[in-house]
């Protein structure tokens, strides 16, 4: 026993984790699941530090990628403290770690093997009146409706107050299939924006006078007389250096960014960023975001989630060329934009009653922005 | 100090090289992929400067007896001055692909590096193997070899990978660039030791 005491005391594990992932246990593919992270402190001691949750998905065939969620955690001398995290499993994800760290020192770990479910599963709000895969009480709604993203069904049992009526109407709205997202159409609408081109009227003809000084110079060096070529290579480079430092406040990206907002109906709104890069770059974007991925072509499709200050902020590696769609379920309201027309990709990529909605384009600066409002 | 003059037969290959790499530039900004433009400027780059180092080393090695101290200071001339060449290009380049200063410093360096190792193969090629035939075939079959040998076996050593994954600020581009380091620094360091007997 003495000898377990001294073993414990210096391994340096401090904290015990506990993770559940999935409502009742059954985590759902390709979904955003709750995932609850208890976090014991044995010691008579308050145990500070940083939570690191990760998780590894994918294939050698479909590529890999990784998410990431950090944040600050304090647990009081014998207590416990229990956190949620949205977390979305995707295919090839079975293994999840936490870890919580002082200063690089490692003061407790824990790690959750799971299945997911294929299917999404079928919830009942209240009382098991009906023959349904698991029931949640009116306490264990979620303020943020994306967690109830693993239901195909949602039936509610007994009344609920505005703000719990607001999150299931978000979930009907936005994830049941009141409107439905084809995420391969903004990919498609993404691949097709370009980077903003070089001024090739002041490039062409730069590269060219160029080369043909340096070759007319060149012999020089052969005769004994370096002079003019090196003036000449120092000419051309000094102006090469002020176009390489002029071009750097260049956009490194292009963005599309979509709200739908369903006024009267739910005060939530679906928001979607759409981000192409030309450059290999991170972006970081507030708020907890969730990215809709294809079929294939996972590698380096990472998200790092971090808290700071009480605020989520998800944190993008952006690849060259690779489109990135993410979307979460926000609230707030947008700025007045003008009315159009929807443009012929935004129909594509969203499904919903168009004849019924109006489309107004938002004055993000850089940034190519739809509110769509739908009663 | 004199700046080193450039035998007549070398004037050409600079300017093929000049030339060719201008229009690699162009290419590879006109290319449609994302992917295939931020590194064919600097695959066409890193093939043709190890050409142009062939022919520089073994032109070199018929440029009348002088000492090795001379003869170093020659081709470390001739090796600034392709890489000299390539800068605006890469200025360009740097600002069309958004790369960051350090990457860019870090390509010079290794372009620096690599063309100095093949400048030595080709001098030494010339100055040990007198037939022309085996000689074409020993220095292009063998920068051929180096170059694509390792892409073919994913490692990480061939200038075609290393230039593109240091512009990139990737890890794996730092065996490449400690072995082209490593074997200018050798080479450099055979050639002092040698430096108290005249050069053919």
């Amino acid at each position: 026993m003495i000898l377990l005491a001294l073993l414990w005391a210096f391994s340096g594990l401090a904290l015990e984790i506990k993770l559940e992932l999935g409502w009742a246990g059954r985590p759902v593919l390709g979904a955003v699941n709750p995932l609850w992270i208890t976090l014991t402190n044995p010691e008579a001691f308050l145990v500070q530090g940083e939570l690191r949750v990760s998780m590894e998905f994918g294939s050698p065939w479909r590529g890999r990628g990784t998410y990431t969620a950090v944040m600050p955690c304090a647990v009081g001398p014998f207590s416990q403290t229990r956190l949620r995290l949205p977390w979305p499993v995707q295919a090839g994800g079975f293994l999840l770690k936490a870890a919580v760290f002082a200063e690089e020192r490692r003061l407790g770990e824990g790690e959750l093997r799971f299945v997911a479910e294929p299917e999404p599963l079928r919830a009942g709000l209240g009382p098991p009146l009906a023959p349904l895969d698991l029931f949640l009480s009116p306490a264990e709604l979620p303020p943020e409706p994306l967690l109830l993203s693993p239901f195909a069904e949602l039936r509610v049992f007994l009344p609920l107050n505005p703000a719990e009526e607001d999150v299931v109407r978000a979930w009907r709205a936005f994830l049941w299939g009141e409107a439905r997202l084809e995420a391969e159409a903004l990919r498609a609408h993404l691949a097709g924006l370009r980077p903003p081109a070089p001024p090739w009227g002041l490039l062409l003809p730069g590269l060219f006078l160029y080369v043909m000084a340096l070759v007319w110079a060149l012999p020089g060096l052969a005769r004994g007389r370096p002079g003019f070529a090196l003036v000449l290579l120092l000419m051309f480079s000094c102006f090469a250096l002020f176009y390489s430092v002029s071009r750097e406040a260049s956009p490194k990206e292009g963005r599309v960014y979509i709200r739908v907002e369903r006024p009267g109906f739910t005060s939530f709104c679906l928001e979607l960023w759409g981000i192409v890069p030309w450059a290999r770059e991170e972006v970081v974007l507030e708020g907890w975001w969730a990215e809709l991925l294809p079929a294939q072509g996972w590698e380096g499709r990472d998200l790092r989630w971090r808290l700071a200050e009480g605020q989520w902020a998800t944190v993008i590696p952006l690849e060259p060329g690779v489109p990135r769609v993410l979307l979460r379920l926000g609230q707030g309201v947008a700025p007045p934009g003008e009315k159009v027309p929807p443009p012929a990709w935004l129909r594509r990529a969203l499904l919903l009653p168009w004849e019924q909605a109006s489309v107004s384009r938002l004055p993000l600066e850089g940034v190519e922005a739809y509110l769509v409002r739908w009663p | 100090m004199r700046i080193p003059k450039l035998p007549e037969g070398l004037i050409t290959p600079f300017q093929g090289f000049l030339i060719l790499a201008g229009g690699g530039l162009v290419s590879a900004l006109l290319w449609p992929d994302f992917e295939i433009r931020r590194v064919l400027f600097l695959q066409i780059l890193a093939f043709l400067q190890g050409i142009l180092a062939l022919q520089v080393g073994e032109a070199e090695q018929g440029y009348g007896p002088l000492p090795p101290s001379q003869r170093l200071l020659r081709l470390t001339f001739f090796n600034l001055l392709g890489v000299l060449l390539a800068l605006p290009f890469l200025f360009v380049y740097r600002a069309e692909t958004g790369a960051s200063w350090t990457a860019f410093l870090l390509a010079l360096l290794y372009l620096w590096a690599h063309g100095f190792v093949w400048m030595g193969v080709g001098h030494g090629l010339a100055g040990r193997v007198r037939s022309d035939g085996l000689r074409f075939v020993l220095k292009y079959g063998g920068f051929l070899v180096a170059l694509f040998a390792p892409v073919v076996l994913a490692w990480p050593v061939s200038a075609l990978t290393v230039l593109p994954a240091l512009w990139e600020g990737e890890a794996q581009a730092w065996p490449g660039l400690g072995i082209y380091l490593g074997l200018s620094g050798v080479s450099l360091g055979c050639w002092m030791r040698r430096s108290g007997s005249p050069s053919g």
